[in-house]
């Protein structure tokens, strides 16, 4: 029979990971998850997906919309024959809005009377379209003439009409030409990609997912403290320093959970705005959206989402290290918001930074996202390490 | 064996504890001393919590500081003020804590079922700490550390808010855990210590002033405690003249319990037999420094050396 003093506890069997897990499952607190959700709600953050993706009727992107119905019908590569059935497939829709043209008085008082003409008067500094161009807007014909619009682009994006290489480097300049080389064209728009890129949605994404994750962890080592667990837990196997490795690894599992639960919300709001099918298709394409490497959109977000994962660690490290030398809350809240502001607004350091982080193209070399990335995981390191001594030093050895 | 060898802990110059060596084998070990006299400091130093300015702490002849995570792994702590997550269940915070001594999920879930029975608080393992009293909270942290069974149990005042029968179910558990373990409990409550320590340490000014059994630290003040009736108009200057341990108003009077040397008795004086608490009061009376021993013992006491204790 076990007895207090006849125990059985001879063997030590639970996993540095378990204890991990552990301290992870502490960061999730209901309060802290409804904290965190009610400042997402009040930021408004979690519209950003919705924003810039295929919205609906309302706000239709009409970019990507035609870019989903070229994808069903010839895939995700365009040949010059598919391409030119699309631009014949737009004659009944010019003949429509070339009726519109003539049936409407504005358009013969301005002396048009053809949809060609119209273009080619609004492309001129003083064509006086714009009166024309809200006539449309009122009325039943502006999702035909968007449309259009929309349809010209792709075609223009297609013969190449847009990009230049201006200012491109040799290695930059040869990788354009591969591009421009193949036999065929991506029906990725290069709005949506633009849309996912840079300052758009990953920026948004990964100022939600720092948030996120430094709001949850903030409580790390001061909720400890605080509790007064402190003296406990240094004395029990894991230690000071034990523990202090393992909150690290429960930050880092905590920012890396975040990341993920936004990649899936991202994931799905692709899914259910209609656009999936563009998932595979390549995101270089004559005409602009030039990347380094071949692959497929799904893919550019996965490799472009690691960066998101790694802010969010950089995020969870600062706070852990904001949360062990903080003697309050009020001196954590202001260390986190600012070092958070800094990442997020302004033009100093953090901010351009995370800006160049986000922005993956051409116009950086393949490695300098990585090398950031790692500069700034290397601060938050080393700002972890004083914060250990300091630690290992306020209780222990 | 755990073994303190000339241990001095200072903050800035001042020195906290100053040349302390104790041994401790498997028992009880009370460790009495006023509040502020270096109690928590040299429990704090025996649950590797901090350094020893000078000296070393070895358990089983290897240093604790070397034996890190090993010696850990041994020891249950209870410290002074113990924390919790209020709205933690003593279920859940007991999980959590035997996780962290490295317990294995089934036998942390069978020790702490066990232990929170043992505390008398398995009816309310499920509710919250955050409803509960003083006395409760302190169980629970009686109960966790003894979570992995230590070899080595340090409790720094555990009897604080528990009520008389809980106090006395401690003494027994005490007795119970003293057989196979080391266990060391600051207290300045005298009854805490008396009946179940096998020894007890006392400390003033940052040394060891004794170390012995409850017996022999009484027997520091064998036939020196008198008690006596003293009258209103006399008990300003009786108080003057002797250490007074006790004293009681009546109807006619004061009556005193005091310590005297033998040869000033007077004869309507009664003799006691010394208690714990009447040496506690004594070594610890107001004003009092190193000249309580070199006034009253001016031998050498059994087993009690100036410089701290080899017994």
């Amino acid at each position: 029979m076990k007895t207090i003093a006849h125990g059985s506890v001879n063997s030590y069997g639970r996993s540095k990971l378990s204890l991990v897990w552990l301290e992870f499952k502490k960061l999730f607190m209901p309060k802290r998850i409804g904290f965190a959700a009610l400042v997402l709600l009040l930021g408004g953050l979690w519209l950003y997906p919705f924003h810039v993706l295929y919205p609906g009727s309302e706000f239709k992107n009409w970019n990507t919309a035609i870019a989903v119905d070229m994808e069903a019908k010839y895939g995700d590569q365009i040949s010059a024959a598919e391409a030119e059935q699309f631009k014949q497939s737009l004659a009944p829709k010019i003949a429509e809005a070339d009726a519109y043209i003539r049936s409407t008085p504005a358009f013969a008082k301005a002396n048009l009377d053809s949809y060609e003409r119209y273009i080619k008067r609004s492309g001129m500094a003083d064509g006086g379209t714009m009166p024309l161009w809200r006539i449309i807007q009122a009325g039943p014909a502006r999702d035909l003439f968007a449309e259009l619009q929309a349809s010209f682009e792709w075609i223009d994006y297609y013969e190449d009409n847009y990009s230049n290489t201006v200012g491109m480097n040799e290695k930059e300049k040869e990788r354009v030409a591969e591009i421009r080389s193949r036999e065929w064209v991506s029906v990725l728009p290069t709005d949506f990609l633009n849309n996912y890129n840079s300052v758009n949605l990953l920026n948004r994404l990964a100022i939600a997912a720092m948030l996120i994750t430094s709001l949850l962890v903030m409580h790390i080592h001061i909720g400890d403290r605080r509790s007064g667990l402190g003296e406990i837990q240094a004395a029990s196997k894991s230690g000071v320093k034990g523990l202090f490795r393992i909150k690290i690894g429960a930050a880092l599992l905590a920012g890396t959970f975040v990341a993920a639960v936004l990649f899936v919300v991202l994931l799905l709001a692709y899914r259910f705005s209609g656009t999936w099918s563009l998932m595979g298709a390549d995101i270089s394409r004559k005409g602009g959206g030039f990347f380094w490497y071949d692959m497929s959109f799904l893919q550019y977000m996965c490799v472009t989402y690691a960066a998101v994962v790694a802010l969010c660690w950089i995020a969870a490290l600062l706070t852990v290290f904001f949360s062990s030398v903080a003697p309050n809350y009020i001196v954590l809240a202001g260390a986190v918001a600012l070092t958070l502001i800094l990442f997020f607004e302004g033009d100093y350091f953090l901010n351009p930074m995370l800006n160049n982080i986000l922005s993956v193209g051409l116009g950086r070399g393949p490695f300098q996202t990585f090398i950031e990335l790692a500069v700034l995981l290397a601060i938050s390191s080393g700002l972890l390490y004083v914060a250990w001594k300091r630690e290992s030093r306020r209780i222990g050895w | 064996m755990l073994t303190v060898h000339a241990v001095t802990r200072r903050y800035g110059n001042d020195p906290a504890l100053e040349g302390i060596d104790l041994a401790f084998e498997n028992g009880v070990y009370g460790l009495l001393a006023p509040n502020g006299a270096g109690k928590t400091t040299l429990l704090k130093m025996l649950a590797g919590l901090l350094p020893p300015s000078e000296g070393e702490i070895l358990y089983e002849g290897e240093s604790i500081a070397a034996l890190d995570e090993k010696y850990r792994m041994r020891l249950g702590y209870l410290p002074q003020r113990f924390g919790y997550y209020p709205n933690d269940t003593p279920r859940k915070y007991m999980q959590y804590l035997a996780a962290i001594k490295g317990m294995g999920r089934k036998e942390a879930l069978e020790r702490s079922e066990l232990l929170l029975e043992a505390v008398a608080l398995g009816e309310v393992k499920r509710k919250k700490m955050k409803t509960f009293s003083g006395g409760m909270i302190q169980r629970v942290g009686i109960a966790q550390a003894l979570l992995n069974d230590p070899r080595v149990l340090i409790l720094d005042e555990p009897t604080g808010g528990l009520d008389p029968k809980e106090r006395a179910r401690f003494r027994s558990l005490l007795t119970k855990l003293g057989r196979e373990r080391i266990v060391i409990l600051s207290t300045h409550v005298v009854s805490d210590v008396e009946s179940a320590a096998n020894e007890i340490v006392l400390l003033k000014n940052g040394r060891v002033f004794a170390k012995d059994k409850p017996e022999a630290i009484c027997a520091m003040l064998a036939g020196k405690v008198y008690e006596t009736r003293v009258s209103d108009h006399e008990v300003d200057t009786f108080r003057q003249n002797y250490p007074i341990l006790a004293e009681r108003g009546e109807a006619e009077g004061w009556h005193m319990r005091f310590v005297a040397e033998a040869e000033s008795a007077m004869p309507h004086w009664e003799l006691m037999k010394p208690g714990l608490e009447d040496v506690f009061l004594y070594v610890y009376r107001d004003g009092e420094r190193q000249t309580a021993k070199q006034r009253l013992f001016p031998g050498e006491l059994a087993g009690v050396r100036e410089e701290g204790v080899q017994i």
